[in-house]
């Protein structure tokens, strides 16, 4: 099934980058007309300054006004005049250039200014910070004149008394819809994040058959088919699986009914046997009875060694892999074929350290391995009376003091058993040696496989 | 003694039913498991063939477990995968495979009767001990003087004694006895065993009752 493309989550970021695209273009406009509109609609009626303009004709009409004040006079309106504008610097220059009165000025005057003094003051102030207005009193300034200075910043419309507010609301603003968009990218793929390690956890976990657990889907988007590829992949490997147990079944229906119809008549030649051997009173005739006997025994570990060869070289032996204790495993069948070593007076000689050896391995084929092995080792070389089994991380040695290999060609089944041996070792990815003289023989088996290897079903 | 044994070959079936009878053992011998004798309890061991016409093997061992828990069976089967061993042994006491040796299968026989002939009375004899299961004693028959035992080391000895014969692993009798997975280089067990060797051996440092199998574990004989 296809995912509809606006469930997609493709589509989802899709529309968060198209947003955070057209968000931020209309940021600014939107930003000014919030901040100005309001201050441009709310007038101040009580703003003392006004603009450039209406500020110079004020202070013209005060000095207009002062012309026929006394110098008292003059000093208390500019006085009052301070008072409606505490942010002006006033000062009033008398007729000889003598300061007769100052309020807030904001630049350096002398007490006495000469005409070039008063030439440069009007070249430095004029057009620049403080706005600066000279008005003559009396005619022709005939009683000096005054002055009256502002920071330009009081004076103009309200827009430009904002800018400086504005620059910082921006700033506010842009930050926010920054971090807001980094937030939302970030819970996005958080979510998504989320969502994939949730599927890796159900993957990772396994149920009692050993296979994961389907899951629940979440959405109609990508990971939401993903789950469903997944449920159905989990419902193909327990199809599988139990395909696979069926067939295990039926070969084992097989390895059974075909061993039970060889071994049957191998317990009938037996009792056969056991009927004769009280009639037969000769020697020969004693030894050859002991001779088929053994040839009964001989025949039957032959019968299991072939069945499983013939399982394992149709690649159709059960393989299930996993983490194995190896000094543990090794205690427990040593322990199995202890009594019967120790019938034979075969010393064992176990040497088990104490580091915790793991191989990843099928205990059933390692066990098969061993058995084989000390099959051998009880049949063909019982005459060193020894048997040494030493476990090392990355190897398995079974040593005995037999008369090796040349001498065993007259021995029935270790051919087989050792194929077996060599196969199950070779196929669970690992390496062996076997070296042979007349003082005993020595197999290692050699683990170097990478740790956490993927279970293989053969 | 009565014997019950199931087995559908003739000949196998003549054979073995004639060696039982040498050895003294009534022996009732049937070719199928599906008409099982009303008097169960009469019988001291039951010899069953797994693959058998009809109903197998495992069935019938089974069914007869499930009537009389007490009474030993033993499997003898030509079925030797470690599946089918396995399978058997879930609720049989024994399993033994084709082609036997019949002195084998008598000698399987004789544990089996021993083991829960001596069950009743829940006394056992090991070297110089007695046992009484059921009242947790130990006796140095010797002396005839009781042996305390702590209760860490009463459990190590009982796991033993359910273990006559077999050598248990250091982890088998860690987790048996413990219950709780062993963790290599775990001390506490050997410990333990010195301590109660100090008690039940006559010469701890040449244990008789308790014997090292260096390298796998211990075992205690009868």
């Amino acid at each position: 099934m296809k995912v509809k493309w606006r469930s997609s989550l493709q589509a989802k970021y899709l529309v968060l980058i198209i947003v955070a695209l057209f968000v931020f273009p209309f940021t600014i406009p939107v930003i000014s007309g919030l901040v100005y509109v309001p201050a441009v609609m709310i007038e101040q009626p009580d703003d003392p300054y006004g603009n450039h303009e209406s500020f110079e004709e004020h202070w013209h009409e005060q000095a207009d006004g002062l012309s026929m004040e006394t110098d008292r006079g003059v000093i208390d309106e500019l006085e009052k005049l301070h008072e409606d504008m505490p942010e002006a610097g006033l000062f009033w220059v008398g007729e000889n250039g003598g300061v007769k009165g100052r309020w807030n000025v904001l630049t350096d005057i002398p007490e006495q200014w000469s005409q070039s003094f008063t030439v440069q003051f009007m070249k430095e102030h004029y057009d620049s910070n403080p706005f600066t207005v000279v008005a003559s009193v009396g005619e022709e300034g005939a009683r000096g004149w005054i002055v009256a200075q502002i920071d330009r910043e009081h004076l103009g419309p309200p827009i430009t008394k904002l800018s400086r507010s504005y620059d910082f609301v921006i700033i506010i603003v842009i930050g926010v819809l920054v971090i807001g968009f980094g937030v939302l990218s970030w819970l996005f793929f958080k979510k998504v994040h989320g969502r994939l390690k949730q599927l890796k956890v159900a993957m990772d976990q396994r149920g009692d058959a050993g296979l994961p657990s389907p899951v629940e889907r979440t959405s109609n988007d990508e990971i939401g088919e993903l789950e469903v590829s997944f449920n159905q992949m989990v419902k193909e490997l327990v199809e599988s699986r139990k395909r696979e147990q069926q067939e295990e079944a039926i070969r084992r229906e097989w390895m059974a009914s075909l061993s039970h119809d060889l071994r049957t008549p191998l317990t009938t030649i037996r009792a056969s046997l056991a009927e004769v051997t009280d009639e037969v009173s000769s020697r020969k005739g004693q030894q050859a009875i002991q001779s088929m006997n053994d040839k009964i025994d001989s025949l039957s570990y032959l019968i299991d060694n072939l069945l499983s060869l013939s399982l394992l070289t149709s690649q159709k032996y059960p393989y299930h892999e996993q983490d194995v204790d190896m000094n543990r495993f090794v205690r427990q069948v040593s322990a199995h074929w202890y009594a019967t070593f120790e019938q034979t007076e075969i010393e064992v000689d176990i040497d088990i350290g104490s580091t915790p050896v793991q191989w990843q391995v099928d205990p059933k084929w390692m066990e098969r391995i061993m058995d084989n092995l000390f099959q051998n080792v009880w049949r063909h070389a019982a005459i060193g009376k020894y048997v040494g089994v030493s476990v090392q991380p990355s190897m398995l040695k079974i040593a005995d003091r037999g008369k090796g290999m040349a001498h065993t060609s007259n021995a029935e089944g270790a051919g087989v058993g050792l194929s077996i041996v060599d196969i199950m070792i070779r196929e669970m990815g690992m390496e062996w040696e076997m070296d042979s003289s007349g003082d005993g023989t020595e197999v290692i088996i050699h683990y170097n496989k990478e740790p956490n290897r993927q279970e293989r079903l053969a | 003694m009565n014997i019950l044994y199931i087995e559908d070959d003739q000949e196998i079936g003549q054979w073995v039913e004639k060696k039982l009878r040498e050895e003294g053992y009534h022996t009732h011998w049937l070719t199928s498991g599906y008409q099982l004798p009303v008097d169960l309890q009469t019988y001291g061991v039951v010899v069953l063939d797994v693959m058998l016409p009809g109903l197998d093997g495992f069935s019938v061992g089974r069914r007869i477990k499930r009537q009389n828990p007490n009474l030993p069976v033993i499997m003898l089967s030509a079925r030797t995968s470690i599946e089918d061993k396995l399978e058997g042994l879930e609720f049989a006491d024994d399993y033994m495979t084709k082609p036997f040796h019949p002195e084998e299968l008598l000698k399987r026989i004789e544990v089996q009767v021993r083991k829960y002939e001596k069950a009743p009375e829940k006394t056992i004899s090991i070297g110089h001990l007695s046992v009484r299961l059921d009242q947790q004693v130990v006796v140095d028959q010797s002396s005839n003087r009781e042996i305390m035992l702590t209760g860490k080391q009463f459990s190590i000895f009982h796991f033993f004694i359910r273990h006559l014969n077999q050598i248990l692993t250091k982890e088998q009798l860690y987790e048996g006895v413990w219950g709780e997975p062993y963790r290599e280089g775990d001390k506490s067990l050997m410990v333990h065993i010195r301590h109660l060797r100090e008690k039940i051996e006559r010469n701890p440092s040449t244990p008789e009752i308790i014997e090292t199998i260096r390298g796998i574990g211990y075992r205690v004989r009868a």
